[in-house]
This record gives C-alpha cells, sequence and structure tokens, in this order.
C-alpha cells in the first residue's frame, strides 16, 4: 500500500481500483485503521505531542547496563567446558601469550590527552605526540613512540623525559641501552657518558624496563639507575624497575647481572629474582615469575591473583580514571586477566563485570566500583 | 557542548553526557518519527530503542557527520521499518519532502545518496515562492541562521523575517498539497 494512496484518500478520493486496494488494507488489521485515522486528523498540522522526557529516562536508564538475557552465563559455562576437556593441552602450550583473552581489538585508546615532554640539555622542552613524525635536534632523532640519543662530543648536560597517563615511550641512550618507560613516569639521564667513569642515568618515578649494553663494551663503564632510595649497577643485563608508590621501589631482574645498592648493602641479584625497597630497607629478594612484571613493555597488562585495587591502580596509570570503591571488601577481590593495553577502558570494565563479582560505573573520569547485582 | 565532544563521552560510556544527549534529542525525535507513524507509543519505543543502540554500540560507531543527523537518520530508518509493519510504503518521499520543507528538522536528517532527488523536489517547491521569501525560508531551515542572524544578513527586521517566514509556510502547505496530486492526478 502506497502512502501517497492515503493522502489521495483525504484529499480527493480513490477510484474504483484503488478504494479496492485501500479497503483491503484498511480492514486487515485495527493498526493500519489507528493509522489512517490518526493520519486524517493529524497530517497536515504539527500535532501537539505531550512528551514526557523524564519518564522516558527512567525506562531508557533500566536499561542500559542490564544484560537483555543470559547469553554470558552459557558462553561461560561454554569455556568452562572447553577449558576441562583441553586441560593437558592447555598446560603444553603455555607461553607467555597463552591466554590471549577474548577482547576484540579497538583501534585506539580513547585518553591521549597530553603529549611526551622531552626536556633537552640546553633545557629547552618538547612536547610531543604520537601523530609527530618526526622530531629531532643536534643530538637527538625520533618519533612520537620513540627517540634515540646519539653520541656526540662536548655535550654533557642532562635531559629528561616525561611520559604522562595513558603512554609508553621507547628511547634508546648515547651507549645504545634501550629504555621503555611506562606511563606516568619520568627519566633523566645526560646526553653523553664521556665525561664520567660510569653511566648513571635517574628514573625519578614510575617504571622503566632497562636492555642494558654490556661494560665491556662500553670502557668498562658500569651503568648506574638511581633512584630515590637505591641504586642499581649494572654490568649488562635486562632489568625492570617499578617505582609508582613513594617509597617502594620494586626491581626484577630478566637477565644478566645486576647489583642493589641501599644505604650501605649491596645485593647481588640472579636472574628471575625481584627486590622489594621500602624507605632504605630491603623487605626482600624473591624469585618471581619474570615476565609477570615486565608484560606492561609488550603493551599488555597482566594480572595474576591481584586484588582489584592493585589493578586499578595499574589501570588508572594507563587511563587517567580516578577510582572508588564502595565499600573496602570490593578492594580485595582478585583476578585473573591479560589484556591488550590498546583497547578501550569500557571493554576492560566488561570482562571484569562479566565475572559477576562488581559492577562499575563510569562517570566522566571517575570509576565507582560497586558490588554485583542481578 | 561541542558535539564531537559529546561523542568522545559517549564513547567513555558518560552517562551524564548520554542523559544530556537523551534530554535534548528525545522529544524532536519523537515528534519526527510521529510524522511517519502517527502512533506516539510506537515512535516513542523506537527512539528509546535508538538510544540504548547507541549507548550500547558507542564504541563503534562511526558517525562521520554529527551525532543528531546519526540520530535522525537512525529513527527515520526505523520510522520507516514500521510502516513497512503496517504494510505502507512510501516509495515518493513524501514524508521526507514534507518534513523537510515543513519543520524545523533542517537538514539534520539530511544523510543518505537518494536524498538528492528529494532535495531537488523539494527545491522545486520552493521556486514557486517570491525570491526574497525564498531566501529567507532557506537561511532559516536549510542553513539554520537564526531571526537575527537571517535580518542582518538580508538588511530586514526581524520581524519582517518572522512574517515572511510564516507566510512560505503557509505557500509551502499549499505547494505540498499540490505536490502530493502531482503523484498520482
Amino acid at each position: 500500500m502506497e502512502y501517497s494512496l492515503l493522502i489521495k484518500k483525504l484529499k480527493k478520493g480513490l477510484d474504483p481500483e484503488e478504494e479496492k486496494q485501500f479497503q483491503e488494507w484498511y480492514s486487515s488489521s485495527s493498526e493500519h485503521r489507528d493509522y489512517f485515522k490518526n493520519l486524517k486528523r493529524n497530517f497536515q498540522d504539527s500535532p501537539n505531542l505531550e512528551i514526557n522526557t523524564s519518564k522516558a529516562w527512567t525506562k531508557v536508564d533500566k536499561k542500559i547496563f542490564k544484560p537483555k538475557n543470559n547469553y554470558w552465563r552459557y558462553a561461560v559455562a561454554a569455556v568452562l567446558v572447553l577449558g576441562f576437556l583441553s586441560f593437558p593441552i592447555y598446560y603444553l602450550l603455555k607461553t607467555p601469550m597463552e591466554d590471549e583473552n577474548r577482547i576484540v581489538e579497538i583501534n585506539e585508546l580513547e585518553s591521549h590527552s597530553k603529549g611526551i615532554i622531552f626536556k633537552d640539555q640546553d633545557g629547552k622542552s618538547v612536547t610531543f605526540s604520537e601523530s609527530d613524525s618526526i622530531i629531532s635536534g643536534k643530538y637527538y632523532q625520533g618519533n612520537g613512540s620513540q627517540l634515540k640519543i646519539s653520541d656526540i662530543d662536548q655535550s654533557v648536560g642532562t635531559n629528561s623525559i616525561i611520559v604522562p597517563t595513558g603512554k609508553q615511550f621507547n628511547l634508546e641512550l648515547s651507549d645504545g641501552t634501550k629504555v621503555t618507560l611506562n606511563a606516568k613516569s619520568k627519566l633523566e639521564f645526560p646526553t653523553s657518558f664521556d665525561q664520567s667513569d660510569h653511566r648513571k642515568v635517574k628514573l625519578i618515578y614510575g617504571e622503566a624496563y632497562f636492555e642494558v649494553t654490556p661494560a665491556i663494551e662500553n670502557n668498562n663503564k658500569r651503568f648506574i639507575v638511581e633512584n630515590l632510595n637505591q641504586s642499581i649497577e649494572v654490568i649488562g643485563t635486562s632489568f625492570n624497575i617499578e617505582n609508582y608508590k613513594k617509597e617502594e621501589v620494586v626491581t626484577t631482574l630478566v637477565e644478566g647481572e645486576i647489583n642493589l645498592l641501599h644505604g650501605n648493602n649491596k645485593i647481588v641479584m640472579a636472574p628471575g629474582q625481584q627486590s622489594v625497597v621500602n624507605k632504605q630497607n630491603l623487605e626482600g629478594v624473591r624469585d618471581v615469575e619474570v615476565y609477570d612484571y615486565v608484560a606492561w613493555k609488550d603493551g599488555m597488562f597482566l594480572f595474576k591473583d591481584k586484588p582489584l585495587e592493585d589493578i586499578f591502580n595499574v589501570l588508572s596509570r594507563w587511563y587517567d580514571v580516578e577510582v572508588e570503591f564502595e565499600e573496602k571488601a570490593l578492594q580485595e577481590i582478585k583476578f585473573n586477566g591479560r589484556f591488550k593495553q590498546k583497547q578501550k577502558l569500557q571493554n576492560i570494565l566488561h570482562i571484569i563485570e562479566n565475572t559477576k563479582r562488581a559492577r562499575f560505573e563510569l562517570d566522566g573520569n571517575k570509576i565507582k566500583v560497586m558490588q554485583y547485582q542481578e | 557542548m561541542e558535539p564531537n565532544l559529546i561523542l568522545e563521552r559517549l564513547k567513555m560510556q558518560d552517562k551524564k553526557a548520554f542523559q544530556q544527549v537523551f534530554e535534548t534529542f528525545y522529544p524532536p525525535l519523537v515528534a519526527y518519527s510521529y510524522k511517519f507513524t502517527y502512533n506516539q507509543a510506537v515512535s516513542e519505543d523506537l527512539v528509546q530503542e535508538s538510544f540504548i543502540y547507541i549507548w550500547e554500540n558507542s564504541s563503534k560507531l562511526k558517525i562521520k557527520k554529527s551525532l543528531q543527523a546519526y540520530l535522525f537518520t537512525m529513527v527515520r530508518n526505523r520510522s520507516l521499518n514500521y510502516l513497512k509493519k503496517i504494510n505502507l510504503t512510501d516509495s515518493h518521499h513524501l514524508i521526507d519532502i514534507s518534513n523537510f520543507l515543513t519543520e524545523d528538522f533542517q537538514e539534520k536528517m539530511f544523510f543518505e545518496k537518494d536524498m538528492g532527488a528529494l532535495k531537488q523536489k523539494a527545491e522545486e517547491i520552493l521556486q514557486c515562492l517570491p525570491e526574497k521569501m525564498q531566501e529567507i525560508f532557506k537561511l532559516k531551515i536549510m542553513h539554520g541562521f537564526s531571526y537575527k542572524e537571517i535580518a542582518d544578513e538580508m538588511g530586514v527586521s526581524v520581524n519582517t523575517v518572522k512574517t515572511q517566514l510564516k507566510r512560505a509556510r503557509f505557500k509551502i502547505e499549499s505547494a505540498l498539497t499540490i505536490l502530493y496530486f502531482l503523484f498520482f492526478c
């Protein structure tokens, strides 16, 4: 049935053939009759509808954020069954990437607000972002995600890099040492190490992964990373230093050998070991699953049996959000998970929510963590 | 709030922003849909569903123009689906043309390829108006100028703009009736 026929019916009348067609349509349903009646009444002037927006909002508000069916329950059940059946293979195939979760890759992060700040040895500062293709100066060159310092003579000044929330940055120092800086970190380093008898950089705050070139290639100069409370002396090695909590420094050695210096003590650390230094005191050295602590440099969040509080500490450095727990008990709930960093926070929250152990409300840059409700 | 900013905030699942968008666009969208469905309950339902869709899929949405245009387009499609359900088709786009010329929905919902022809028809109707009236009408409806802006632009008083628009609308109504007949006379 053509709409134009209805108008013709109203305005002018139909010929017998059309009338027959109309009657057929008109008589076949009460919805059709209602339509025609309302059209007749309203079609030429704007109808005065009484629209109750707040009532409609209440209705919509109730529907959003609640799954319409139990789809997830079935999905979880299916995964559990599969997991059970494939148990032996699962363990054989265990690799760092093995439990890559069911995340759909989504193009970009949303929260890039600030850029990376590079302050060169003359105190000049440059802010750049991932969209900047080339950054160069007399002794450095790079782009939005990395910077390489060239070894040139007669440069003795100090540079610094500040990485904001939600970013990572790769830096190659003039001795070839590679540093990956995590979000919310600051590193100070000299342009050249030629003038001193060691290679010293300072991790002012944050987290960094170092791949240090051997001393033997650098006139036997030791590499030293200084923190607030400790120094790490390196012969040539890969390791991770985390110093997000004001007074706690966590150092994880991946390979090689490092000396941990704090106060007057010196401890030799072996690969796979992790030290925690708290206010000048060495809390201890323990063996750890190293990859858990350095997965971030490969663009991953890796949580193993971590309480929600710790998880949100990590997430907030990446997504620039503040977290509020409705009840203290919620901070303690533990989760396992592996997430790609290059995705929306919302995805991660959804996945955690699907375990039905907590629920989240995102309001601007605030996340409220609440008790799960059916 | 800036439209693109709103979209970003929706993508962040910012409920306050969502509510704000809802409150702004719900009434005009329902009124717009009503011109298709002539059934307020149906229109309210489908507009609500559109909003829920936007909320639940905000991360996937690819919005080329504005969120507003996107909303109107989605509501239009859903309204047309309802017509299909009650065995009605509007192959001459009479409803679109009528909306385009008589309501304040402006260009908000213009989007698709087949809208070119529709626009042309609307233009033809506008040709029947005196030149000055035509220009005022276009500035207001098609380009979204305010009365004051039109008055300044044309060097006339705000009152003149208002009267001219009223007359334009009246003439268009008559022209539309004629147009309806064009299709079946």
